[in-house]
C-alpha cells in the first residue's frame, strides 16, 4: 500500500493558480469531452484536474500527457463552472519545467518579476566577460574607428568561444533535466507492455513537430498552429543564419575559401543574410499574428502569465535588437551601433542561458513527451467525434485497448 | 416559517380556554334534535350542459327518475349562476329535501351543488358527464342505458341514506409535545403563541436536544456562506418563560389514553408522576446517531479511536480540541466519509439523507477554522446540497484546503503514523490511499421511532399497541405525500427528525406545520368532524350490537386503532380517532358495521338498481373504485375523451378496504357478469390514504374466490387492479381488456334469476 502524497493546498500553491478556478471543478469531465487531443485511455485535462485537486504532486510532475495538450482552450470555453482546465494544464507544464530545473534555484529566473534583476544580471556578466576577453586579451576595441564592423569590437574567436562554451554548458544542464523528466514519465510505464523503439519514436515525434500535426488537432483555433509554425520556422532560419555565419568565419576560413570580406557583417544579398532576414520576417509576422489572435480571443486564450511572456519577450528582444543592429550597421552609426551590439548580446545570452528554465524548454519537454507517447502507443487526438465503443475497465474508466485511428 | 415569533409582540393572540365546550352558537344549531329530522321529499335534475345534451336523450333519462316517482326537470347548464338560481327556486317550490343532480362528477362543482348552497339536506351527484357523455359514443343505446343506470343507482343510494348528524364534543385544548429539541421547542412555541396551553416532556435534563451540543449551524440566509451560532438556547429560554408553557425535563411519558380532544396522559417527571390532559400530541423525539461498531469495522470504527462519527466530531469542534483521540496529537488532516454503505448492515448510512452531506460541508469548515494548516477531504458517493444550500456548497468548495470528491471508501487502515483511507473508484481512474489523522463517518440519523425503545416514547394504551406503526426506515408515517405530519394515530403529529432527517432550520419550519395540525385536530374534534383525508366528514361507523359476534376483526383491521373493545368485548369507537375510511365495515364478517351514508345496504341497493338488457350477450360489469385514485382516474380519462366500454358501471368507494365481500357475492349472484376492484398501490411505497385498504381488499379476495366456487362461477369474473390517479391513459386498456375477458366467458348464469 503506497500512500499518496496528497495536499490540495500545497499543489495549488505549486501551480500558482490561486485555487479559485481549480476549486470550482466538480469533476464532470466536460473538459475531456470537448478536448480534441485527449486520448481515450487516459483522458486529459480531467485527469490532471483531479490530480491537482487531490493534491497529488507526484502524479502531476510525472505527467507526460500535459505536453500532449496544445492549449486550444476548448475546455475553458466549455467548462460549466469556470475551472479553466486549460490553465491548469499550462500550470502543470510550468510546474514540471521548474521541478526538473538543474540547478534548482535557476528555476526562479523566469517565474516572476522579483527575479528580473537576477535574470539580466547573469547575461550582463557573460557579456562583460566576453568584452573583457575580447578587448583585454584580443584586439577588440570599445569604440572602433571607421565603418561599423562588429568584428572590430568582438573578434569572432572570442564570440564563438564564449557562446559555444555557454551553449554547451546550458545544453548539458538541459540534458540532465530532460533525463530526469524521461525517467519520471517512463517510471509509470507498464513493464509488460510492448513498446516501440526509441529512435523511430523520436523520428516520428520530430516529424510531427516539423509539421505541427498535433498542434493542428486544436481545430477551433488552428490559426494559432500556423502562427506558431511561422515563429518556429522563422526561429530555425535565424539559427541557420547564425550557423551559416559560423561556417563562413570558421569552416571557410579553415578551408581557405574567401567568400566575404567580413563574415560577421554580411551584405544583404548574401544567402545567409537572406535566410536570416526571411527568418526574422517570419518570426515577427507569426508573433504579431499569434499575439493579435490571443487578444482577439480573450475567452479562449489561456491565462498567459509572466512565465510565458518572459520567454516571448526574450525571443522578440533578441530578434528585434538583431534586426536593429543590422540597420544601424547599414546606415553606419558607430556611436549607437557598438553599445547596441552589447545590448543585443545580453538578450541573446538571456534567451539561451535560460533555455532549460524558461518556456523555451518546451522544445525539449514536448519532444520527449511526444516520443514517449509514440513509444507506448498513446494516441492523443485520436477521437474523431464518432461514437467509440471503448471497453470499460473495472474502475469505470475506459480501458486502454482499442482506439479509433484518426482519419 | 416561525413568523409568529417575530410578530408575537404586535398581535396578542387570543388565549384558548383550557376546555372548549360545545356551547357555541353553531354547535347549538347542529345539536338541535329537530335538525336530525331529514326532509326525504326527493327531486331530480338532468343537466344538458357540457355535451351531455348532445350525447344523451335527456328527456328519456329524466323519465328514469320519474318512473320512480321522483319529480324531474331537464335544464340547460345548472352550474352557471342562472342555473343555480332556477335550481334553488325549483327545489323550494317542490319543497324537496334530497335531490339528485345528473350532471358532472361529484369531484367538481362541489361547492355549487352542496346541500348548503341548494338549501337541502342531501345532494346525490350522478356523474353522467365524465363517466358517460365524455367517454362513450353519443346517441347509442348502450350509452343511454348507462346514464339511466347511473341515475337509478344514485336514486337508490339516496333513498337509503341518512344525513349524518353533527356530534360536537367538549375538547381539551392543551397540546402535549414529546421531545424538547429544536422541533419540539418550536412546535410548543407555535402552539403557545397561538393561544394554546402546551406541555413539553423532555427525556434529558435540559431542553435543546442535539443542537445544544453542537458547535455551529448551517447558514440559513443569503448569501449562505457563513456558519451561524447555535440559537436553540434562546428558543428554549423563551419557551421556559412562556406563560402558556409547562416544561418537564428529565421526564418521560408513562401512558397515553383517549383520543384527539381528550387524551389522558401520565408522565414521570423528576421521579414524580404527573397527570395531565391534552387535546393533541406533537411527537418530536428526534433521532439517534447510529454507528454500529460491528458493521463499520471495515471503516476502522471501533478499531481505531481516531475514526469517529460526525456527532463525536461536532463535540470535538465545540470544545475546540481537534486532537487525535488515540494519542492527543493535533489533527491536521481529516477525511469525511459520506455514505459509503455497501453491505446490508451499512445501509443505515442512508438514514442520513442530504443532512449529513451538509454536516460534512459544515464540519470541513470547522477544520479550517480550528487548525491553521488544516486539510479536509470530503469523500462521497454523491453529495447532495439541496436548494439554496448549493450556495453553501460552492462556498465550502472555494475554501482553501478543502477538497470534495467522489470515491468509494473501501477501507480505513491503521498505521503507526495515523490512518490510511483507501478510496476506490475515484475520478482519477485509480484507487488512492490517503494518509489522514482523523476519519469522520457520516453516520445515519435514525428516527427515534425505529429503535427498540421506539414504542415507549408515547406508551399508548391502544389496542393495537403502545407505539406508532412505522414505514420505510422506521419512520412514523402514513401517506407522507399527501399528509406530511400524519402518523397512523389521529391527533398525534410527528415533526422534525423523527419524521424525516432535517436540518435545524427545516425542523423549525416543520414544527410550525405540526403545531398547526395539532391545533386543527383539536378544532375538528370539537366539531365532530374527520380531520383528514375526508376532512369535514360527519359520518361515523355504527355497530349493530345485536348481530355482532365479538370477533374483534374491526379492532385489528382499523389502520388507526380507532376501535377498542368494551368490557363485554363489543367494539367501541373512539370517534375522534376515526378517519371514516370504512375499513371496519369491509372487515366485518357479519355486516353489522355501517355509516349513516355509506354501508353494505347502500352499495347493494346501487348494484340492484342496474337494469339488465334483454340481450344476454351485452355484459354488465362493476368497477368498484377507490375514490382517491381509481375514481379520479376515470374522471380524468373522461376529460381526455378516452373510450371506456359502456358495459362498466363505476361505483366509488371510500377505500377499497371498505368493501365488504358480501357486496361482491351479492352482485355476482344477482347476475353481474364481472367485477373489477380498483385500488391504489400497495407495498412499501403504498399510496393508500388509509395505509393498506388496497392490500386488505386483495387478501379478502381469497375468501371471495371460495364464494365463486360455491356459485360455480369462473374466477376470471373477478379481478383486482392497482390504479394510480395518473394512470388514466392506461385505464381504457385495463378496463376494456377486462370487459373482453368477461365477454369471452359468456353471460353470468345467474342473470335473470
Amino acid at each position: 500500500m503506497t500512500v499518496e502524497r496528497s495536499d490540495p493546498l500545497v499543489v495549488e500553491q505549486l501551480l500558482e493558480l490561486g485555487g479559485d478556478h481549480l476549486r470550482n471543478c466538480y469533476q464532470c469531465g466536460t473538459c475531456s469531452v470537448v478536448c480534441p487531443r485527449t486520448p481515450l485511455d487516459a483522458a486529459f485535462p480531467r485527469k490532471e484536474m483531479a490530480w491537482a485537486q487531490w493534491g497529488l504532486q507526484d502524479k502531476l510532475v510525472a505527467d507526460a500527457d500535459a505536453w500532449l495538450c496544445y492549449q486550444c482552450n476548448e475546455c475553458i470555453v466549455a467548462c460549466p463552472v469556470d475551472a479553466r482546465p486549460g490553465d491548469v494544464m499550462a500550470a502543470v507544464r510550468n510546474f514540471q519545467i521548474s521541478s526538473y530545473a538543474v540547478p534548482q534555484f535557476m528555476a526562479k529566473v523566469s517565474q516572476g518579476p522579483r527575479h528580473l534583476a537576477l535574470a539580466f544580471a547573469l547575461p550582463i556578466v557573460f557579456v562583460g566577460i566576453l568584452l573583457t576577453l575580447a578587448i583585454g586579451l584580443g584586439d577588440g576595441q570599445f569604440t572602433p574607428d571607421g565603418d561599423v564592423l562588429f568584428e572590430k569590437m568582438v573578434p569572432h574567436v572570442y564570440l564563438d568561444a564564449v557562446t559555444l562554451t555557454l551553449l554547451a554548458f546550458v545544453f548539458a544542464l538541459a540534458g540532465v533535466s530532460g533525463r530526469r523528466f524521461w525517467r519520471a514519465i517512463t517510471a509509470a510505464d507498464d513493464p509488460g507492455a510492448q513498446q516501440r523503439a526509441f529512435w523511430p519514436s523520436l523520428r516520428s515525434a520530430l516529424v510531427d513537430v516539423l509539421t505541427h500535426r498535433d498542434f493542428k488537432d486544436c481545430k477551433q483555433n488552428r490559426r494559432r498552429a500556423y502562427a506558431h509554425m511561422a515563429i518556429f520556422y522563422g526561429f530555425l532560419m535565424l539559427v541557420a543564419a547564425t550557423t551559416g555565419a559560423f561556417v563562413y568565419t570558421v569552416v571557410f576560413k579553415a578551408l581557405g575559401i574567401h567568400w566575404q570580406d567580413n563574415e560577421l557583417s554580411l551584405p544583404l544579398w548574401d544567402p545567409v543574410k537572406i535566410i536570416g532576414n526571411l527568418g526574422f520576417v517570419l518570426l515577427l509576422g507569426g508573433g504579431i499574428w499569434a499575439t493579435a489572435h490571443h487578444r482577439r480571443n480573450r475567452e479562449e486564450a489561456g491565462g498567459a502569465g509572466y512565465f510565458d511572456w518572459f520567454f516571448v519577450a526574450m525571443i522578440y528582444l533578441t530578434a528585434l535588437t538583431g534586426f536593429g543592429l543590422m540597420l544601424l550597421r547599414l546606415i553606419n552609426v558607430p556611436e549607437i551601433a557598438y553599445p547596441f551590439y552589447a545590448v543585443h548580446l545580453v538578450f541573446v545570452y538571456a534567451l539561451f542561458a535560460y533555455f532549460p528554465y524558461s518556456k523555451f524548454s518546451h522544445v525539449l519537454y514536448r519532444t520527449l513527451a511526444n516520443t514517449h507517447a509514440k513509444q507506448i502507443g498513446r494516441r492523443a487526438g485520436a477521437y474523431t467525434g464518432e461514437a467509440v465503443e471503448a471497453p470499460v475497465a473495472g474502475n469505470g474508466m475506459p480501458a486502454a485497448e482499442p482506439r479509433v485511428p484518426a482519419s | 416559517m416561525s413568523t409568529t415569533h417575530d410578530n408575537a409582540g404586535d398581535q396578542t393572540p387570543q388565549p384558548v380556554p383550557a376546555v372548549l365546550d360545545i356551547a357555541t352558537p353553531d354547535a347549538i344549531q347542529t345539536l338541535d334534535p329537530d335538525a336530525l329530522v331529514v326532509n326525504r321529499r326527493a327531486a331530480a335534475y338532468v343537466c344538458t350542459g357540457c355535451g351531455i345534451g348532445e350525447c344523451l336523450d335527456a328527456e328519456a333519462l329524466a323519465q328514469v327518475a320519474r318512473d320512480r316517482d321522483v319529480p324531474t326537470r331537464v335544464s340547460g347548464p345548472l352550474c352557471v349562476p342562472e342555473g343555480v338560481r332556477s335550481l334553488r327556486e325549483d327545489i323550494a317550490a317542490q319543497g324537496a329535501g334530497r335531490v339528485a343532480i345528473a350532471a358532472c362528477s361529484g369531484r367538481v362543482n362541489w361547492d355549487v351543488f352542496s346541500p348548503e348552497s341548494l338549501g337541502v339536506d342531501m345532494v346525490e351527484r350522478v356523474n353522467v358527464r365524465e363517466l358517460v357523455a365524455w367517454s362513450k359514443p353519443p346517441g347509442e343505446e348502450e350509452t343511454q342505458r348507462l346514464a339511466g343506470d347511473y341515475l337509478r343507482m344514485g336514486l337508490a343510494r339516496s333513498e337509503r341514506t341518512a344525513r349524518p348528524p353533527a356530534k360536537p364534543a367538549a375538547v381539551v385544548t392543551a397540546v402535549l409535545v414529546v421531545g424538547g429539541g429544536t422541533a419540539g421547542i418550536t412546535a410548543a412555541l407555535e402552539a403557545a403563541d397561538a393561544g394554546h396551553d402546551v406541555v413539553v416532556v423532555e427525556r434529558r435534563d435540559r431542553l435543546g436536544g442535539w443542537m445544544a451540543d453542537f458547535h455551529k449551524s448551517f447558514p440559513t440566509s443569503a448569501p449562505y456562506d457563513e456558519l451561524r451560532p447555535i440559537d436553540v438556547a434562546d428558543r428554549a429560554r423563551r419557551l421556559e418563560e412562556h406563560p402558556r408553557a409547562t416544561v418537564h425535563t428529565s421526564a418521560e411519558v408513562q401512558s397515553i389514553e383517549g383520543m384527539p380532544g381528550a387524551y389522558e396522559v401520565t408522565a414521570l417527571a423528576d421521579g414524580e408522576t404527573v397527570s395531565l390532559r391534552c387535546g393533541a400530541i406533537v411527537l418530536a423525539t428526534g433521532w439517534q446517531a447510529l454507528a454500529d461498531e460491528g458493521a463499520l469495522g471495515r471503516l476502522g470504527y471501533g478499531v481505531s479511536p481516531d475514526v469517529v462519527t460526525n456527532v463525536t466530531f461536532e463535540g470535538m469542534a465545540r470544545d475546540a480540541k481537534l486532537v487525535r483521540p488515540s494519542d492527543g496529537r493535533p489533527v491536521r488532516r481529516v477525511a469525511f466519509v459520506q455514505r459509503p454503505g455497501m453491505t446490508e448492515a451499512e445501509k443505515t448510512f442512508s438514514h442520513g439523507a442530504d443532512v449529513v452531506d451538509l454536516v460534512a460541508l459544515k464540519q470541513a469548515l470547522y477544520v479550517r477554522e480550528l487548525v491553521p494548516e488544516g486539510r479536509a477531504y470530503i469523500l462521497y458517493e454523491n453529495l447532495v446540497a439541496p436548494g439554496l444550500y448549493e450556495a453553501f456548497y460552492r462556498r465550502v468548495q472555494q475554501e482553501p484546503g478543502i477538497f470534495l470528491t467522489k470515491g468509494d471508501v473501501r477501507a480505513v487502515g491503521v498505521t503507526e503514523d495515523g490512518l490510511v483511507v483507501e478510496v476506490a473508484n475515484t475520478l482519477i481512474g485509480e484507487p488512492v490511499s490517503l494518509a489522514v489523522d482523523l476519519v469522520v463517518l457520516a453516520t445515519g440519523m435514525v428516527p427515534a421511532t425505529a429503535g427498540e425503545d421506539g414504542d415507549t416514547a408515547l406508551a399508548l394504551l391502544y389496542k393495537q399497541g403502545p407505539g406508532l406503526p412505522t414505514a420505510k426506515f422506521g419512520l412514523a408515517g402514513s401517506n407522507f405525500i399527501c399528509f406530511p405530519y400524519e402518523t397512523q394515530r389521529t391527533g398525534i403529529y410527528a415533526t422534525g427528525c423523527v419524521r424525516e432527517p432535517l436540518t435545524a432550520a427545516a425542523c423549525v419550519e416543520d414544527a410550525a406545520g405540526a403545531a398547526l395540525k395539532a391545533i386543527q385536530s383539536i378544532a375538528v374534534a370539537r366539531q365532530g368532524k374527520a380531520v383528514h383525508p375526508r376532512s369535514g366528514d360527519l359520518s361515523l361507523p355504527h355497530t349493530r350490537t345485536a348481530g355482532c359476534t365479538k370477533c374483534g376483526r374491526c379492532t385489528i383491521e382499523c389502520p388507526f386503532s380507532a376501535i377498542e373493545l368494551d368490557d363485554r368485548s363489543y367494539p367501541v369507537l373512539n370517534p375522534t380517532r376515526c378517519r371514516r375510511c370504512g375499513i371496519c365495515m369491509g372487515a366485518c364478517p357479519v355486516r353489522v358495521i355501517s355509516f349513516e351514508d355509506y354501508g353494505v345496504e347502500q352499495l347493494t341497493a346501487m348494484v340492484r338498481a342496474i337494469e339488465f338488457p334483454e340481450d344476454e350477450e351485452i355484459p354488465r360489469i362493476l368497477a368498484l373504485a377507490c375514490e382517491n385514485d381509481a375514481y379520479p382516474a376515470f374522471d380524468i380519462a373522461g376529460i381526455n375523451r378516452e373510450r371506456i366500454d359502456a358495459a362498466v358501471r363505476v361505483i366509488p368507494l371510500r377505500c377499497l378496504g371498505s368493501l365488504n365481500m358480501a357486496v361482491v357475492a351479492d352482485s355476482l349472484s344477482g347476475g353481474i357478469d364481472g367485477i373489477m376492484l380498483m385500488g391504489c398501490r400497495t407495498g412499501e411505497s403504498y399510496q393508500c390514504h388509509f395505509i393498506r385498504g388496497s392490500e386488505l381488499a386483495q387478501k379478502r379476495m381469497q375468501n371471495v374466490q371460495e364464494t365463486l366456487g360455491r356459485l360455480m362461477l369462473e374466477p376470471e369474473r373477478l379481478t383486482t387492479v392497482e390504479v394510480e390517479l395518473t394512470a388514466y391513459e392506461q385505464l381504457p386498456a385495463i378496463v376494456n381488456g377486462f370487459v373482453e375477458q368477461v365477454r369471452a366467458l359468456g353471460p353470468n348464469p345467474y342473470r335473470g334469476f
